[in-house]
Formats: structure tokens, sequence, C-alpha cells
């Protein structure tokens, strides 16, 4: 009785919600809503029938579409860790507006990956395999461990905003108590699994081209992470914000510019030394499809948010913010992607690899399942401070 | 032929002075104090594990190996002919064609000294045994292929058309070496293009014939050094780059990442240690500067 109420309740407040939304908002909303069903129904299906019939990938090419979104999708998610330490750590009070939505971005970025993850996986019915089973010296382990820690970090984060929405004093306040050991705890595991992504690829020397094979791999992950997961902040911000109705704290998005300005240049100078070094700008100059994407993926990541938001011009406008944070979001995809296939598989048979439809319907539905669980649960939760709060 | 040198150098590759110094300021802290590292594979003594010598000189392409390796794993029959190794397909023989002459390759596991595989899997499903098999527990395996793309030579095949699907591999036929028995292959090799013993044996086996017959082949016995050396040895009269086989350096090919793995403790709890620094130091400014304000 009590629970057919309750439904009734969300169902009517749903129903009167939705109907004050604009038209266009109704669009796009009905429009993730499809595109998420569609991505659940075709995701079972690929479960049912494995991935042969479903995929393109190969013996030659094993991972593809889905572990480049995965590993694309961390850096995003490193928004989280990234706002826990401009704010908790550094107590940098001037940024507190974005971290709520940051750590939301996060929590759903990182469930995404699970996700994904476990579609990809030849065994889904094993995906806890690696609790019992442990290899030390595999990446790949050390990266399901941190995640699983992780993501369990970010549930903690997130929670004292259910509990501030519930209206529960008491619980807030454990919750509180604990929230600086617990964010130290979550960055550090997000240090160690952020750089452990360019480890994945040391591993790998004869599938991985020297533009992008280097010692010094696990570093460049790291940076890359901290400067996505402040570009991260400022599209989370901006789109939110005009999805919500409501106008950003620019002085917060300006500065979050500023900073990753720092965090790029420092990750170029790495960068260059280490091509340098090891003599490998002569690949540089080949305009092939891999020296293409190279040149694709210094531009829109690294070099573009170094100049414009360097422009003051830009850091105070929403269009120029959200332009360059854009370019760094697909600079960054071209980064993560661009090592997987870098090299010929070592098979005496010609194979290449393009994604099946099945792998895009799926990759889009999960992408648009995490954008409409945003958009509702920052409808649901606190997690916009009021407006004039930080004047 | 500038591809093949790079890979050479890229596999090559040691952590350098300078690189090490990177890595130091990075771990925030520098607590570079660590002791030797581990590796997955070092108890292994690789002179007395068994190993297999395949002469390319000899080998007629006959195909007999490949037959008595289906029929001793019970491995079904493709339905069409295959070009590279399947996950029913673990050894399979293979035409090149130089200028002159031609000849035949024989694909399987090289059952790696330090292999890539079992250092990059994620749950230890692939060992190396200290009788020279690289075998598989099926029963842990999650399905990552991270092995696949871990394998220079691309033998861990993935079965595919399965809903639930795993790895599978040559074995070395590790259940009849433990019955004292040759591998399948090595036991049908109709004109003693495979031989078999130790890898010692193997090697000086495979000195001895490049020493007898200098004319006949070249100077090298590919898997000696190649990725820290492998089990399975190969001779041939003409260059391995033209049998289709990578051209590796002697550094096994996880060196890098095991390398690195060792510091992920001490990245943990020295990030723990500077965040909780910066913490309290910057609290107690903001707290400094709050008083100073009233």
């Amino acid at each position: 009785m009590e629970l057919r109420a309750v439904a009734h309740t969300v169902i009517h407040t749903t129903r009167t919600e939705f109907e004050k939304l604009s038209k266009k908002g109704k669009i796009v909303l009905v429009t993730l809503a499809a595109l998420a069903g569609l991505g659940i129904v075709t995701g079972i299906y690929r479960l049912l029938v494995g991935l042969g019939s479903t995929t393109n990938l190969s013996d030659a090419y094993p991972w593809g579409l889905w572990l480049g979104f995965d590993f694309t999708l961390i850096a995003f998610g490193g928004t989280a860790f990234t706002m826990a330490m401009v704010v908790h750590v550094f107590n940098q009070e001037k940024y507190h507006s974005v971290l709520r939505p940051a750590l939301l971005t996060g929590f759903l970025g990182y469930i995404s990956v699970l996700v994904i993850l476990l579609i990809d996986l030849g065994r889904p019915d094993r995906f806890w395999g690696f609790i019992p089973y442990a290899n030390v010296h595999s990446p790949l382990f050390e990266i399901c461990w941190c995640i699983l820690i992780y993501t369990t970090v970010l549930a903690f984060e997130v929670a004292p905003m259910v509990f501030e929405r519930l209206n529960q004093p008491r619980t807030l306040r454990i919750f509180r108590a604990a929230i600086i050991p617990v964010t130290i705890v979550g960055i550090a595991v997000s240090t160690c699994h952020q750089s452990t992504l360019g480890t994945i690829y040391l591993a790998l020397p004869a599938r991985t081209h020297e533009l992008w094979w280097s010692w010094v791999m696990p570093i460049l992950y790291y940076l890359s992470a901290i400067g996505m997961g402040l570009s991260a902040a400022i599209l989370v911000m901006l789109v939110g914000s005009k999805a919500l109705g409501r106008e950003p704290d620019m002085e917060a998005l300006g500065g979050l510019g500023k900073i990753s300005v720092w965090i790029w240049v420092a990750y170029l100078l790495l960068r260059i030394e280490d091509l340098l070094m090891t003599g490998d700008l002569r690949y540089m100059t080949t305009l092939d499809s891999r020296g293409t994407r190279f040149w694709v993926e210094i531009l829109l990541m690294v070099v573009t948010p170094i100049v414009l938001y360097s422009i003051r011009n830009v850091r105070t406008s929403k269009v120029g913010l959200l332009w360059t944070a854009l370019a760094v979001t697909l600079g960054l995809g071209f980064n993560r992607f661009n090592p997987m296939f870098s090299e010929r598989p070592p098979v005496p048979i010609e194979v290449s690899y393009f994604p099946s439809l099945v792998e895009f319907i799926v990759q889009i539905g999960v992408l648009a399942a995490a954008a409409l669980a945003w958009y509702v649960l920052a409808r649901l939760l606190p997690i916009f401070e009021p407006e004039h709060q930080h004047a | 032929m500038s591809d093949k040198t790079r890979k050479t150098a890229s596999a090559n590759r040691t952590l350098t002075r300078r690189e090490m110094l990177k890595l130091a300021g990075a771990s925030a802290g520098g607590l570079l104090l660590q002791p030797g590292i581990a590796r997955a594979s070092e108890e292994i003594d690789p002179d007395n594990g068994a190993s297999i010598l395949f002469d390319a000189t000899l080998c007629v392409g006959c195909k007999s190996c490949e037959e008595a390796c289906k029929e001793w794993n019970h491995l079904p029959e493709e339905p069409a002919p295959v070009d590279d190794m399947t996950a029913n397909t673990w050894t399979l023989v293979r035409q090149y064609e130089s200028e002159t002459i031609e000849l035949y390759r024989k694909y399987q596991c090289m059952h790696c000294l330090h292999p890539g595989c079992v250092s990059v899997c994620t749950v230890g499903a692939l060992t190396k045994t200290p009788e020279g098999p690289v075998v598989y527990d099926s029963s842990k395996c999650i399905g990552c292929r991270y092995c696949q793309y871990a394998c220079p030579f691309g033998v861990p095949k993935f079965e595919w058309e399965k809903a639930l699907g795993l790895i599978r591999k040559c074995t070395f036929c590790a259940d009849r070496l433990a019955d004292g028995l040759e591998p399948a292959c090595v036991s049908v090799c109709p004109v003693g293009a495979l031989a078999f013993g130790t890898r010692k044996e193997m090697l000086e086996e495979a000195h001895a014939r490049i020493d007898q017959n200098p004319n006949q082949y070249i100077d090298h016995v590919y898997g000696e050094f190649e990725a820290g050396g492998t089990s399975v040895l190969y001779i041939s009269s003409i260059p391995f780059s033209a049998l289709g086989f990578p051209t590796l350096g002697n550094q096994p090919i996880a060196h890098a990442s095991e390398t690195l793995s060792v510091f992920t403790p001490l990245l943990l709890t020295s990030t723990i240690a500077v965040l909780s620094g910066i913490y309290w130091v910057t609290k107690r400014r903001n707290a400094i500067r709050e008083s100073k304000e009233e």
C-alpha cells in the first residue's frame, strides 16, 4: 500500500517535472532515454551470444572501442579526484561550487567504466576473478583493485548529498567526520591507477609505437588525467548549469582553466624531452595515419588548452571555455586510443579493425545512460549550492 | 627495415639514470630506495627446462605435426583452411618464399623464459613452469585478453564464437612431458625437423649444426636471446624476418612494466603522506589568514 503510494508520487512528480521542460529539453531527454534503452538491450544481446558475432574484435585486435573508451572515461572521471584534491587537500574554497558536480561525474563515469568492462570481458560471469586470484606484476590487476576501491570511495563522497536531501543530520555528521581521510585515500588510489593505465602499454613494447612507448608513460598518463579532470569539470559545469537553468560560477571555471595551463605545460615539456632524448622525433614528421593521429592528439589535448586558457577573454567566456574543454576531451580520446592501434599486430595475416554497430550502440547507450542519470540526480540531489552562497 | 630496428631499440631500452630521476621526482618525495626487482619467473633455470629445436632447412611442410597436435589435444578441425593459429589450431606450418628457395616455418607457442603473457595476466591464469611449458589454468581466466596483446608472437587465441570465451594455446604437451613423452608434434615429424631435449642440449645442437654447415645456415639461433630467451628455438638458412619472425630485443617483453609495478605500494603510501602534509599546511594557512582578518 505504502509502496504503491510512493510509486504514484514518483510517477506523478516525474510527469509534472517533465511537462515543465522546454521542447528542446524534452527532445534531449527522450533521445538519451531511447539511446540508453537501445544500448541496454544490445548489451544483453552481446552477453548472451558472445563477442565473436557482435563485435569486430579479433585475435589480432583483442581490444577495441570499448577498452579505448574505458581508458578515456577513467581520465574524464578523474575530474572527481582532481577537484577533491583542489578543494579538500589544497583547501581552495574558491572552487567549492565545482566539487559536487565533479564527484557525481566521477561516480557515474566509473560506473560506466565498470559496465563496459563487464560487457567486454570474455567471462563476465567471473568478473570478480581478480579478488581471489592475484598477479601483482599485472598492471590490469592493480587497476582492477584501484577501480574497485575508488568506486567505493566515490560512493562515500556522493552519499552525503543523499543524506542531506533526506535531511538526516546525524548520518551526515558521520560522513563529514571521515571525509578528509577517505578523500586522501581516494586521491592516492587514483594516483596509482591513473598512472598505471600508462604502465599497461609499457608491457606491450612490440604493440606500442615509440611516439607513445616511453618509460615516462605513467607520469604522462597521470598528468593528462589531472589536465582532463580540470577541463571535464569546466565542461560538466557549463553543460550541467545550462541543463538545470543556472548560472555557473565563471570565476571558478576560469581559475580551473588557468591551473590546467600549468599542467599541460609540464606535460608538453616532459613529452618533448622524452621524444628528443630517445630520438623518436623523426616519426613526427611522417604524416601517415599514425603521425597524423599523434598531431591531432598533441594539438587538441595539449596545445589548445595552453594557448586558449591563457587568454583572459576565453577564460571569462562560456563559449570559449566550452570549446576549449571539448577540444581537450576529444584530444584525450585520441591520446588514449592511439597507442592501442599504433603497431601492426604480430600475426601472419592482414587484419584491420573498425568497431561494429553493436560496439557503437552499446558504447553510446552507456554514455547516454550516464548523462541521463547525471541530469536526474542533479535535479534530485543538492549538488549545486545556492547561487549566491559563495559571494 | 627501419621498422625492425626500431622495435629492437624499443624492447632494449632500459631505465637510465636520467629516467630514474624523472620517476623519482614524480613519485612524490623520491623515496626510490627499492631493493632488487623481483621477476615473475626468476627462479626458473632456463637450461634444464624442456626445449624444442625447429630446423627450417629440414621441414618439408607435410603438416603431420598439425594433425598430431589436433589429435592429442582433441581439437576440432577448422571449417576452412586457416592462415594463422586459432583457438582450435595451436600449431601451424606456413610456407615462406625467398628469392631462391621455399621454406616452411612451424608456428606454435614459443614458451618464453620470461613470458609477457604470464607477466600481464590479471588473475595469474598463465604460468611458466620450471619444466619449460607456459601453461594456462582456464578456471581462473576472466577473458580480459591482455595476454593476447602482450604476446609478441601472436600466440594466445580467444574463443570468439562462444558466449563465454576462454583463451587457448599450445601447452608444450605438458601432460605428455609429465609422463616422460615428447610433445605430440615432435613425436611424429618424419624428417627430423623437430628435435626435443633440455634447452641446454638444444642450444648446443643448434650451434653444432650451424658450425658444421656454415654455408647452409645463417649464424643465428632465434630464441636464444630474443625477449629474454624462449624454450622453442629456430635455425634457418634465410634471415628470420623473412620467415615472419618479429625482430625483438633481449629484454623480457614486460621488463619495463615489471620494473615499475614494484613501486606501486611506495607510490600509494608516499602519496597519502604528501597529501596529508599539504592538507595540514593549507588548512593552517587558511586558519591564520582568517584569524588575522578578524
